[in-house]
């Protein structure tokens, strides 16, 4: 049977969901459908989809302190914190405390003052410090799970519970891609503890939003890879030819068949991979990369160099349209300074400061800066009271912690809340979590209570119920 | 008086508007519903809410009435009038009054309180807003209105419809399938060819591609019987349960790992799923399974086998994700009951049921009172064994007699293993005081032969020689002296030490300053030390700093001499503290017990027993300096552990299973907060919803209550649990189910397709005894699953997604039988069925990286794939490519999604690649065959049918194509592994028509 004149009928925008998520991650199969339908239904999520309002940044790129970074130690300066050293916390500590704490630790690190803004920076991170006036600091986030499980769900999901779309997947099920041939959400060297997939998994929403894993956290950054985009046993040609005779048989049991979506797709899904095994190697590789770029993110330093790789490919994947860009700092829990944190932290230190603070000089240099958020910090902070025992690491704290934004419509040289004296708790202009993700998708245009999806019998949301935008850091 | 709870959102604040609301402007009712109501609530109730205890400044912000009537400093809000308004003032922090006390409001946030009060305040809340945040009690709630929705009326008895085309019908359901299809004037397509059907047969129940015979055979079938034979011997083989068990495995969101924060393996949970296998296969009635798996281990059991089987069955309880490294383990309990309830809800009723975790469901008849009641039950039954220790519950599968033997054996074991440790320690000690004695001499030492040692390995025996010298010229034990120098190479020049154990070079700081320095500049150097210790950016250990107090030092030796003496400190401390342990009784001791203070702890580490001692011989080096009696005695000793290890029967098995817990009733969480409790708690019991059907059997006082839920889900009259499976069931042969949300037959989900076709599969499932087979025989062999899959232009114009069944669903195949068929057409497919693939650590981490049950090689064996671990956060990147999901949910319906990613798999993946290779060989092998029949039989094996002569040419084409380019040692496997490859990434492939 043969059906010359046949037109796809219209999907369903479940059936669409379920049955076309035409992605490698998340992209647009965009000839599954005729053009014309696609243009039909501005509710597609196969295609680049407008936002809700005009947006300030098109694409994020968070960079992931797995461990928790000491606030203390970083950006924050308290003055009582140093006078009271070695005193116990002069108010009351949470109900719940991961570890015991003992009596307050001032930071064995000097603070200055820098830029404009007048941020203070500890000299722990100078290079950070020389772009202080491009970020904006929250300084009262806050959560409430203090094991890093539990909170970096809930940094990626804004659940500590249950399993949930990530952030990446939501964004990319809110705008669809920029480009056709890339995921639309890629995350580089993700840790495979504390929740590992999940941090990017597209949960109940469809599996076009997964987000695309490129290696993980252990591994040196240049050996890290996409699974599965190319072949080693045959040439291109060869695959080309096999892509031919399967192709043509595909076409011809279509024409038995009559009509199905699935097995179009299928045939248009082929073309897709074959682009995109060609595409996304050439974007992982920085061969282009003039010597001063390389020197930028610390690529001639052993120490920073495989941290500074991942920021590299962070900023080109960004660069070539993906929405969302993860690159996790590693080993894992590289930042969780329960002890050992008057080595340890100098050495996380050097091998961030110098990608971070060049990846935000090469995306303003390149004008990228003003349409891209970046994020940088852990699942929480820790507290101000030395860890038991010695005056050498500090415990989990969910309660305030320090992060900071740059670009995509954030205020430059800004500072956006405050913990108490000692630095321990939120206490004014708090930033929940939830205000965080709600804040974020706001940047992007996207209105956090009506970017929803039915599952169970139930709305979801990224921000659950909660959320609040923060007003006061954008422009 | 119920506490308004601090964090309550504005979607739930909506649930309970109350009267006043509708004289207000409905814009108005908007706006403070979404942005004043929820500002109020989570950041003022707490002093200006309900508690009378709480209130502050007179001020109740409870209604409009407590907003107008103000507090003690007056009125704070003038209706219109912002910038007159105290409230507005205190929000602002300007004046005296800052509100709220612990952070200042967002701007925008204030900039809302300044519209609704130029609004005029519009508040439809009267009479307290506790009505809003109380939840309805099981007696005031009505469940009337719910009781109406099509799934809690009763299972009705439908009459057979009546259809034109009789001769259509070969069972009854086909009746209620055609008379729809002809009320809309539809007419089902043409029957499925023989091959067509057996490949969608023998998919469907046993997860496996028909064998070339079985397909002879079949075709070769003239009598009418022959499709039911079919069924017959599909539904008799072993993998039958393979197949289906795999689909309640989705359902009991089965895993072998925890997933979620702390992803440690769970090493038994193969036995539930084992025991799902086998349960399918011996058609255990499907109301016995649900009962085993709720509360088998308190049925009762006629045989100890029986026993174990129900014991593991409710392992289906235990699998869920849990929030292991919670530190607030009333929270961890309280949301692992949370996740029970749910997919109990789920799995058996498809009731989102946990919806009413913190509030009245919004669209089902099931009150947050219904919910605890259930939670109650599931608190009542342990699932932890020690959950601040992060260990669940695991149950030996074994005769208390065995039991006991075995334990009894392990304490012989431990008892002579501990006589052997004694020993040991006692001679390791006499060799280890008087190094320990000679730390100032060692120390010397070192400095003496440290130049000398090199990570080069060619100088190393140089240095070792000057090592020997150095420690004979000081009366030193070489091999001692030796791990010295190397400790202090490692310290020096190593990489700096993190994490917990104490730093080994925070010791030494001190004294390599003063080793690095001439004596003349020993004052320089103890300022210098004094500074590094103050700026703390060096880490010094505290107990080392006393030796930069008082006089500078003015030798080396003298700074060996402090060393020497600090270190006598800690032996004496640490000899101290052994005597008070022994003082003690030894039950109570704990292994933190033996441990100095940490200061302390951090010097005696480095020269007593364990992993830092420096001064510690490997034990096998210890040995060698024993004196021949303890040599004698040891070996005895050894010999006695050897026998009774061998005499100790092995360990037992043991399955994740729940037991009955300290029985106790559960208040209302108010918003689902374990700290938040309403006052009177919840009689253990079920949902209410289906009391005019159910008689809810009574819980006796001393029992969690499980055995009694187990028999209401499965009380023959449940409006729910019937029909839920036998629409599953529909859903996995056909693809999808009459109810379309096969999890959720709420008011949310889809209403049935044929709701008097479900209710008479229902009613005949009941009647007939639950039988699972009896009903793929029903289905089966019906006319309406005989249909093809042919495209009809008529019927498609009137029914595009087939709702009504005149055709039959193409469907794709899901990733295990994907696999399966790969592995089958190599020819490698081992079809060996249950036990574990592979030995886990025990509650070990899996990284997926390294962990034991993620290795990657651990997904080579060539098992079924039901028996390939699932590893949750880190799922087998085949499955992972295909729609498994993430297993930490029960799931109903698997999505079925084309994406680049699977095409991407296809194409390069190494597991396809080599499935080709072995596809090919086995195509080579066949004797005699031409190439054209060796394509025919690939055809056939792979997609159940013959290739036509298009393919047949396009084929020989390809592999002439191939052959030229082919390496010239191996040209005909190279060429036919192509071919394979493209038949394998083909479409027809992985779906069934």
């Amino acid at each position: 049977m043969r059906y010359p004149h046949y037109q796809p009928p219209p999907l369903t925008r479940r059936q669409m969901l379920k049955t076309c998520g035409c992605g490698f991650g998340g992209l647009a199969l965009s000839s599954l459908l005729q053009r014309d339908l696609l243009a039909a239904e501005p509710g597609n999520p196969l295609a680049t989809r407008p936002p809700h309002f005009a947006p300030k940044a098109k694409r994020i790129i968070f960079l992931h302190m797995h461990g928790g970074p000491s606030q203390h130690d970083l950006f924050e300066y308290k003055p009582l914190l140093i006078r009271d050293d070695n005193k116990p916390l002069p108010f009351a500590k949470p109900r719940v405390q991961f570890n015991e704490t003992g009596n307050l630790f001032k930071s064995p690190w000097e603070f200055k003052q820098h830029g404009q803004s007048g941020a203070w920076v500890s000299e722990l991170m100078p290079n950070i410090a020389s772009v202080v006036d491009d970020l904006c600091f929250i300084r009262s986030m806050w959560g409430t799970n203090a094991a890093h499980g539990g909170a970096i769900l809930a940094m990626n999901t804004g659940s500590d519970r249950f399993v949930r779309p990530s952030m990446g997947s939501w964004i990319a099920y809110g705008l669809g891609t920029e480009n056709e041939n890339l995921p639309g959400f890629i995350t580089i060297c993700p840790s495979y503890q504390h929740g590992g997939v999940q941090n990017y998994s597209s949960a109940f929403l469809p599996a076009a939003y997964n987000g695309t894993a490129i290696g993980t956290t252990r591994m040196k950054t240049e050996d890290a890879t996409i699974d599965f985009l190319d072949n080693e046993s045959v040439s291109p040609e060869v695959q080309r030819s096999e892509l031919d005779l399967l192709q043509r048989w595909q076409r011809r049991q279509l024409e038995q068949t009559g009509p199905d979506q699935a097995l179009e797709g299928r045939i248009e899904s082929f073309e897709l991979a074959f682009r995109m095994q060609t595409e996304a190697p050439e974007l992982m590789s920085i061969e282009g990369e003039s010597e001063a770029t390389r020197r930028l993110y610390g690529l001639d330093d052993p120490v920073a160099r495989n941290f500074g790789l991942r920021c590299l490919l962070a900023r080109r994947f960004s660069e070539s349209g993906v929405r969302f860009v993860q690159a996790t700092h590693g080993p894992d829990s590289k930042w969780d300074h329960h002890s050992g944190l008057i080595t340890g932290l100098p050495q996380s230190c050097a091998e961030v400061d110098r990608p971070v603070a060049g990846l935000i000089k090469d995306l303003k240099s390149r004008g990228l800066l003003d349409e891209t958020l970046v994020l940088w910090g852990g699942e929480f902070g820790r507290t101000p009271g030395a860890e038991a025992g010695a005056r050498n690491g500090r415990d989990h704290n969910p309660h305030g912690y320090t992060m900071f934004m740059a670009g995509g419509g954030v205020k430059p040289g800004h500072s956006h809340g405050r913990t108490d004296d000692y630095g321990y708790y939120a206490i004014e202009d708090k930033v929940h979590i939830h205000d965080l993700h709600a804040t974020i998708l706001h940047l992007l245009g996207l209105d956090h209570e009506r970017l929803t999806y039915r599952s169970q019998g139930r709305d979801f949301r990224l921000t659950d119920v909660e959320g609040l935008v923060v007003d006061d850091i954008i422009v | 008086m119920i506490r308004a709870a601090p964090f309550l959102s504005a979607w739930l604040a909506a649930v309970g508007t109350v009267a006043g609301a509708s004289e207000i402007d409905p814009a108005d009712l908007e706006f403070f519903e979404s942005k004043i109501r929820p500002v109020l609530v989570e950041r003022c109730y707490q002093c200006h809410g309900g508690d009378p205890a709480k209130i502050r400044g007179g001020l109740i912000l409870l209604d409009a009435e407590g907003v107008r009537a103000g507090g003690d400093s007056g009125a704070v809000i003038v209706p219109g009038s912002p910038e007159d308004s105290l409230m507005i003032e205190a929000l602002h922090y300007e004046g005296l009054t800052q509100m709220p006390p612990d952070g200042k409001l967002p701007a925008h946030v204030i900039a809302d309180f300044e519209q609704w009060i130029r609004r005029g305040a519009p508040d439809p809340r009267t009479g307290g807003e506790q009505t809003v945040v109380a939840t309805r009690t099981a007696e005031t709630f009505d469940y009337g209105p719910g009781r109406e929705h099509w799934a809690f009326r009763r299972v009705e008895d439908p009459a057979l419809p009546d259809v034109e085309n009789e001769a259509w019908v070969s069972h009854a359901l086909d009746r209620f399938i055609l008379a729809r299809l002809e009320e809309r004037g539809l007419a089902p397509v043409a029957p499925a060819d023989g091959r067509t059907l057996l490949r969608r047969a023998t998919f469907d129940l046993i997860g496996l591609a028909p064998s070339e015979a079985e397909i002879e055979d079949f075709l070769a079938d003239e009598s009418p019987d022959a499709f039911a034979k079919v069924v017959d011997r599909l539904l008799a083989s072993p993998h039958y349960g393979e197949r289906w068990g795999r689909h309640w495995l989705d359902i009991a969101r089965y895993a072998d790992s925890n997933g979620l924060d702390e992803n440690i393996a769970f090493p038994n949970a193969f036995r539930y799923r084992d025991y799902v296998v086998d349960s399918l296969n011996r058609d255990k009635p499907f109301n016995r399974f649900v009962r085993e798996q709720i509360a088998g281990d308190l049925m009762p059991a006629e045989t100890d086998a029986q026993r174990f089987e129900q014991i593991t069955a409710t392992g289906f309880l235990m699998l869920g994700p849990k929030v292991l490294a919670e530190q607030d383990v009333d929270k961890m309990l309280i949301d692992i009951v949370d996740e029970q309830v749910n997919t109990v809800g789920r799995a058996f009723l498809a009731l989102p049921v946990g919806c009413a975790r913190c509030h009245d469901h919004k669209f089902d008849p099931i009150p947050t009172a219904d919910y605890y009641a259930m939670a109650g039950v599931l608190r009542s039954t342990a699932t932890m064994s020690d959950a601040a220790g992060m260990r669940w519950l695991e149950r030996p599968l074994a005769p208390d007699d065995e039991l006991a033997e075995y334990e009894a054996a392990r304490k012989l074991v431990a008892e002579a293993q501990e006589k052997v440790d004694d020993v040991v320690e006692e001679q390791n000690d006499v060799l280890r005081r008087p190094r320990r004695a000679a730390l100032a001499e060692y120390l010397l030492a070192v400095e003496e032969a440290y130049p000398s040692w090199s990570d080069d390995e060619a100088k190393q025996e140089e240095a070792r020689e000057t090592i020997a010298r150095v420690a004979e010229g000081r009366g030193l034990e070489p091999p001692v002296l030796d791990r010295w120098v190397r400790a202090f190479y490692r310290y020096r020049e190593g990489p700096p030490v993190e994490g917990d154990a104490p730093s080994p070079s925070a010791v030494f700081v001190i004294w390599n300053a003063y080793a690095a320095a001439s004596p003349d500049r020993y004052e320089e150097v103890t300022e210098e030390l004094r500074a590094i210790i103050a700026s703390e950016k060096v880490l010094t250990a505290p107990l080392t700093r006393s030796l930069v107090r008082g006089p500078a030092p003015k030798t080396l030796e003298e700074v060996a001499w402090r060393y020497a003496s600090l270190f006598a400190t800690i032996e004496i401390a640490w000899e101290e503290h052994l005597m008070r342990l022994g003082l003690k009784d030894e039950d109570e001791l704990a292994p933190s017990d033996f441990r100095l203070p940490r200061e302390q702890e951090e010097l005696r580490w480095l020269v007593y027993d364990g992993y830092f001692c420096i001064p510690c011989l490997d034990q096998e080096e210890e040995e060698k300096l024993y004196p021949p009696e303890a040599l004698e005695r040891l070996a005895e000793l050894r010999a006695e552990v050897e026998r009774l290890e061998e005499a100790s029967p092995p360990a037992p098995p043991y399955a994740m299973a729940v037991e009955e817990a300290e029985v106790v009733d559960l208040p209302v969480h108010i918003r689902g907060s374990h700290v938040n409790l309403a006052e009177k708690p919840e009689p253990r019991g079920f949902l209410k919803v289906t009391d005019h059907l159910v008689p809810p059997p009574p819980v006796a006082a001393g029992a969690s209550g499980r055995l009694e839920l187990a028999r209401w889900i499965t009380h023959p009259e449940h409006p729910l649990t019937a029909r839920v499976i036998v629409n599953r069931v529909w859903h996995w042969h056909f693809g999808r189910g009459l109810v379309d949300t096969p999890s959720n037959f709420g008011a949310i989900g889809s209403e049935p397709t044929h709701p008097e076709l479900l209710d008479w599969l229902a009613r005949r499932f009941v009647e007939g005894g639950w039988s699972l087979k009896n009903l793929h025989r029903d289905i089966m062999l019906s006319s309406t699953y005989r249909l093809s899959s042919d495209y009809d232009a008529a019927n498609a114009a009137v029914d595009e997604e087939n709702l009504l069944l005149w055709r039959s669903n193409r469907r794709r195949l899901e990733v295990e039988p994907i696999r399966d068929a790969l592995l089958q057409l190599a020819g490698r497919l081992d079809l060996t069925i249950g036990g574990r693939v592979e030995e886990y650590d025990a509650r070990g981490y899996v990284f997926g990286e390294t962990g034991t049950l993620a290795r990657v090689d651990i997904y080579d064996a060539p098992r079924r794939s039901i028996y390939m671990p699932v590893v949750r956060t880190a799922i087998y990147n085949i499955f992972g490519g295909f729609d498994f999901g993430d297993a930490s949910d029960s799931v109903g319906d698997r999505s079925e999604t084309v994406v680049p990613r699977q095409a991407l798999l296809m194409m390069n993946s190494p597991f396809v690649e080599e499935a080709a290779l072995g596809f090919a060989r086995q195509l080579l092998e066949i004797e005699g065959a031409s190439a054209a029949d060796r394509i025919d039989t690939a055809f056939v094996r792979a997609y159940g049918r013959p290739a036509d002569d298009v393919e047949i040419e396009d084929s020989l084409a390809f592999l002439d194509e191939m052959r030229a380019i082919a390496p010239a040692d191996d040209t005909e496997v190279y060429a036919w592994t192509r071919l394979a490859h493209v038949i394998l990434a083909a479409s027809e492939f992985i779906y069934i028509n």
